[in-house]
């Protein structure tokens, strides 16, 4: 049998599927006009080969609309995400890279995509995969979710995982040198200048500490809590009430027991801009309890004022607590 | 015809005006019912036809008898009905052919035999249609690559693809055209195995 003509037309840019993809990165990507929809019609009806090079191109090109879920902010990412240093564009092809494109064109741009906090906000980043990270104030990660591991690195403030578990692939948080990989967890970071805290809240991590050049390496458990710094690392066991506490912050709240008035006062400066100041070496060792909201700062100055009967003395970003 | 319900841009929402709707029932069927067979047709072609060089040539000319008889009446069982084309299809090249090449089919009798080709599990589901795409994504080379998703997930035009890839606009809007080839093949045509990749 004889072969049609479009079969001979197989030279790249000019076989009917390459006519096809013209027509379609023309009408997507450029200024579609009235003669360009004058000569695709013609081009269309003009055979059936025509036709169905055109359907599948673009039944192919529509199901790759869904990429568009990769873009930040997009349903993958449903949380109001604000790339900062990176970029918008830098962290979609972060997250472009994320897919597991080892693509040379993509070699030079950063893998990972940053999202922060400023003062006093919180914010819940969710993973495709259903993980959440929820930022505390003035945080700042670095987010790799390619295909074969999950990437957080910490690098400032403080966040709760709730990670969705998978061997396949692993998340791992990391705090400089030291690493906390997911065995099956809730746990919460926190990074000061001087050292690293993680509490696991529920389930178990593997723990990686660079210990002045020595790596040490441990398996944390529900209650566990660990800090580290420059002296070396403490593993102590935290109640369930004292866990809670620590991370009543997810609900916008500061919880205090019994907690010594330089610590309230370090603890709400963590979300304000108005900071606390303890002058007095014996007020700051006032015990304080109670509830508070992490921006209401003024509440607690009345309570320090009226019921614990220190002095307060608001100086515009200062309040000054005193016996 | 295939709609573009969430139309991103002007630009794509003039879709397809110029097509004669009498055949819009055949373009949705052939979408719907036949594309999702590709893989298992290539599947078939390559088993049963030597020269890999033609094989994008018969899928062509299959598709083609395909649609020209579902404009007339939608076939009722597609599966059977590809399948039994692609045979025919394969039986009459080799019988019409002046020369005959010897190794073109690898056993015509055989051929003439299957009724039906089996269908490799190729079911998708929803939720695994961007693992999908990102399959296929990365095995496009990396140009055609990153053309397409500065496309797809940025929605970029031609100008600004060209310029965030340091390259001509001729060359952006090739390695785009290239991409969406490409990308429909991997979708379409090409086994897919998500446990392989996992």
């Amino acid at each position: 049998m004889s072969r049609p003509t479009f079969l001979q037309e197989n030279a790249p840019g000019t076989s009917i599927e390459h006519q096809a993809a013209q027509f379609i990165e023309r009408r997507d990507c450029v200024h579609w006009t009235d003669s360009d929809q004058t000569e695709f019609q013609a081009w269309i009806s003009s055979s059936s080969a025509h036709r169905i090079a055109y359907l599948r191109l673009e039944a192919g090109w529509k199901r790759a609309e869904r990429l568009a879920a990769l873009r930040p902010a997009r349903p993958g990412w449903r949380a109001r995400l604000v790339p900062t240093s990176t970029g918008k564009v830098a962290a979609a092809l972060g997250l472009a890279i994320a897919v597991g494109t080892g693509a040379s064109y993509y070699a030079s741009l950063p893998k990972f995509s940053t999202y922060s906090t400023k003062l006093g906000e919180r914010e819940t980043l969710t993973l495709r995969d259903g993980t959440r990270i929820e930022l505390n104030t003035d945080t700042m990660v670095q987010i790799a979710d390619d295909q074969d591991r999950r990437h957080v690195r910490l690098e400032r403030g403080e966040a709760y995982f709730d990670v969705v578990h998978n061997a396949a692939h692993p998340f791992t948080v990391s705090v400089g040198q030291d690493r906390v990989t997911d065995i099956g967890t809730k746990f919460v970071v926190r990074r000061e200048p001087d050292q690293l805290s993680i509490t696991m809240l529920q389930g178990a991590a593997r723990f990686d500490a660079n210990d002045n050049g020595a790596r040490k390496s441990l398996v944390l458990r529900s209650g566990d809590a660990i800090i580290a710094s420059a002296e070396g690392i403490s593993l102590t066991k935290k109640p369930h009430a004292e866990t809670a506490r620590e991370t009543s912050w997810r609900q916008g709240v500061l919880v205090f027991d019994e907690t010594p008035l330089s610590e309230v006062a370090a603890e709400f400066n963590r979300y304000n801009r108005i900071k606390i100041i303890v002058s007095d070496p014996v007020a700051a060792k006032v015990g304080i309890g109670g509830t508070f909201a992490t921006a209401n700062v003024y509440g607690f100055a009345r309570v320090a004022q009226g019921l614990l009967g220190l002095h307060v003395e608001n100086r515009g970003d200062q309040i000054v607590v005193k016996r | 015809m295939v709609e573009r319900p969430d139309t991103k841009s002007e630009a794509q929402n003039r879709c397809l005006p110029g097509v004669d709707p009498l055949e819009t029932e055949a373009d949705a069927w052939f979408v719907r019912e036949i594309l999702p067979l590709e893989a298992s047709l290539m599947q078939y072609l390559h088993h049963n036809w030597r020269n890999p060089s033609e094989i994008a040539d018969l899928r062509q000319e299959v598709y083609v008898r395909i649609y020209e008889a579902a404009k007339k009446e939608l076939p009722q069982r597609p599966k059977q009905f590809l399948f039994a084309t692609a045979r025919n299809l394969l039986i009459n090249r080799v019988r019409h052919a002046q020369v005959v090449p010897i190794e073109a089919v690898s056993d015509l009798e055989a051929l003439e035999a299957a009724s039906e080709a089996p269908t490799p599990d190729r079911i998708v589901q929803a939720r695994d249609e961007l693992r999908l795409l990102q399959i296929a994504l990365e095995k496009l080379p990396p140009r055609w690559r990153t053309a397409v998703m500065l496309q797809r997930v940025e929605g970029l035009s031609r100008k600004q693809i060209a310029e965030r890839m340091g390259v001509t606009e001729s060359s952006a809007a090739k390695y785009l055209q290239d991409g969406i080839c490409a990308l429909t093949e991997e979708i379409y045509g090409a086994p897919t195995d998500l446990r392989r990749e996992r």
